[in-house]
C-alpha cells in the first residue's frame, strides 16, 4: 500500500491541484486506494476469440499460463416452437366455440331463425336476380329432376310452368304449334286447371306419370289433360292451318280420371320400352 | 500515467502484428477491468476480454496513437456498463427471499461491487457521492484518462467535467475528514 502510493504519488496529486485542492493525507490515501483497487491483473487466461488476435505465443506474460479452458458453451438446439399446431388449435376452439354460441343462439329464440332465413333468401336473391328473390328454388321430390322436367318458357312464371306442362299433355305429338301456344303467357288457371297437378305453384308433374310426349297416338290420350289441349287447339285454330291440328277424339270416347262416368282411376302407366319425352 | 505505450505499436496492430496485440492488451487490461470491477459488473474479467474483442476488431479505425486508443477503449468499456445495467433493469436477477439479505433499496450489484472495497473504505466513500461524479473519479483514478478524454467519454464539455470532479474531490474530502474526527 504504502508503495503503491510512493509509485502514483504524481498522479494524485496532480490531480488534486487540477481541481484546486489542497492535499491531505486521508484524501490522498483514499484517492491511492481506489487506484490500486482498479489496477488488480487479471485472473484468467484470454479467451480463444482473444487469443486469435493475440496469438498463443505473443499472449500477455503477466496471465496465468494455464491454458485456456474449452468451452463450456456445446452445441446449441435449436428449440423448435408448435407455433402452426397451437395457431391452428387456437383457430378450432375459437370456430367451435362460435358455431357452439350461434346454435345455442339459434335454438332459443325462433325469430333468429326467421331472421336467418330472410337473410339467406336476400343473399340469394342478391346473386340470382333471375328469381328477384321473391320464391326460393323450387324443390321437387326425388323423382322430379332438372333433366326430367321439361323446360320452360325463359320468361314464365311459376303459373305458367304449371300450364305447360297441362298444354304439353293435351298436344303430345301434336307438332310444333301446341308448344308455341303453351309457351306464351296463358294464364295457369285456364291451362293449368285440368292438369292434374293442382296447385299452379308446384312444379310440372314427371313426364312419366303425365304422359307428356310418350304416346304417339293422340286418341290414345287418356287423361283430362285433353281438355286443356283442346282449348289450346281452338284457340290456335283461329291462326294457324286447320289441317295441321289433327282432331281430337270425342269425349265420350276417351276415358280419363276424374270424369263423370268413367271407370278410369289413375293414369295408365307409360310401357317401359317408351322413349324418353326430351329425346 | 503507466503503462504508456509508443504510437507505433498501434499502427504495428493496425497492421495485424499479433505481438502488439498482447502488448496493448496487457498495457489496457488491469484498467479495464479495475474499472468494470468498481463499476459494478457481475463478470468484469469476461467484459474486459469482450472490450478488447470490440476493441481488435475496430481498431483500423482508430486515430491520436496510443491515448486514442485509450480513449476508445474506456468508451467501449463505458458503453459495455451501460448495457449491463439496462440488461440488469431488464432482467432482475431472481433469487429466493432473505430479510437478511434484502438489498433491493440499492443498486445490488454495484452495491457488492463497492462493498469488496470497504477493507479500505473506498467503497462506502464512493456510494456517498453521486452517480455522475462517481464516474468521473473513476475514469480520472482508475483509467487515468485526462479531462478531455472524460469529457469525451461521457458526452459532456472540460468545463462540466472540472466541475463534476472539483465537487466529487470536496464531497469525498469531507467524507474522509468526518470519518477521520469520529476515529
Amino acid at each position: 500500500m504504502n508503495r503503491a502510493v510512493s509509485h502514483n504519488d504524481d498522479d494524485v496529486r496532480h490531480l488534486l491541484e487540477e481541481a484546486g485542492l489542497q492535499q491531505t493525507a486521508p484524501l490522498e490515501a483514499s484517492l491511492m486506494a481506489l487506484r490500486t483497487a482498479g489496477h488488480e491483473p487479471m485472473k484468467t487466461a484470454p479467451s480463444p476469440e482473444l487469443l486469435a488476435f493475440i496469438g498463443p505465443a505473443a499472449a500477455p506474460k503477466s496471465l496465468p499460463e494455464s491454458a485456456p479452458e474449452s468451452s463450456p458453451v456445446g452445441q446449441v438446439i435449436p428449440l423448435h416452437r408448435r407455433r402452426t399446431v397451437r395457431g391452428a388449435a387456437l383457430g378450432l376452439a375459437v370456430v367451435a366455440a362460435t358455431g357452439l354460441g350461434v346454435s345455442g343462439v339459434a335454438a332459443a329464440s325462433p325469430e333468429f331463425r326467421a331472421a336467418a332465413g330472410t337473410a339467406v333468401e336476400q343473399v340469394v336473391g342478391f346473386f340470382d336476380p333471375s328469381d328477384d328473390g321473391r320464391q326460393p328454388v323450387p324443390t321437387t321430390d326425388g323423382k322430379t329432376g332438372e333433366s326430367d322436367a321439361p323446360q320452360q318458357p325463359a320468361g314464365g312464371n311459376p303459373g305458367d310452368s304449371s300450364g305447360t306442362g297441362a298444354a304439353d299433355h293435351g298436344t303430345a305429338g301434336s307438332g310444333t304449334e301446341a308448344e308455341d301456344t303453351s309457351g306464351g303467357s296463358r294464364p295457369a288457371d285456364e291451362t293449368g286447371r285440368n292438369s292434374g297437378s293442382g296447385n299452379p305453384a308446384e312444379p310440372a308433374p314427371l313426364p312419366e306419370q303425365a304422359g307428356n310426349g310418350a304416346i304417339k297416338d293422340p286418341g290414345s290420350i287418356p287423361s283430362e289433360a285433353g281438355d286443356a289441349a283442346k282449348k289450346l287447339l281452338e284457340d290456335a285454330r283461329g291462326t294457324q292451318p286447320s289441317d295441321v291440328v289433327p282432331s281430337l277424339p270425342a269425349d265420350d270416347v276417351v276415358p280419363a280420371p276424374g270424369k263423370p262416368g268413367s271407370d278410369v282411376k289413375d293414369v295408365p302407366a307409360l310401357p317401359k320400352d317408351a322413349p324418353a319425352p326430351n329425346q | 500515467m503507466s503503462s504508456a505505450l509508443p504510437d507505433d505499436v498501434v499502427a504495428a496492430a493496425q497492421s495485424g502484428d499479433a505481438a502488439a496485440f498482447s502488448r496493448i492488451y496487457a498495457a489496457l487490461a488491469p484498467g479495464v477491468n479495475g474499472y468494470l470491477k468498481v463499476r459494478g459488473l457481475e463478470d468484469h474479467e469476461g467484459a474486459a476480454q469482450e472490450v478488447f474483442l470490440t476493441v481488435f476488431s475496430r481498431i483500423g479505425s482508430v486515430h491520436g496513437g496510443f491515448q486514442g486508443l485509450r480513449t476508445f477503449t474506456f468508451s467501449v468499456a463505458h458503453a459495455r456498463y451501460v448495457d449491463d445495467v439496462r440488461r440488469r433493469a431488464r432482467q432482475p436477477q431472481v433469487s429466493g427471499y432473505d430479510p437478511d439479505t434484502d438489498v433491493r433499496a440499492v443498486d445490488s450489484a454495484e452495491t457488492a461491487a463497492l462493498d469488496a472495497l470497504d477493507a479500505t473504505g473506498i467503497g462506502q466513500q464512493l456510494k456517498q457521492l453521486k452517480p455522475e461524479q462517481q464516474e468521473v473519479l473513476l475514469l480520472r483514478v482508475v483509467a487515468d484518462l485526462s479531462l478531455e478524454q472524460v469529457a469525451e467519454i461521457m458526452g459532456r464539455s472540460t468545463g462540466s467535467i472540472k466541475q463534476l470532479q472539483r465537487r466529487a474531490l470536496l464531497k469525498l474530502k469531507s467524507i474522509v475528514e468526518r470519518e477521520e474526527a469520529l476515529v
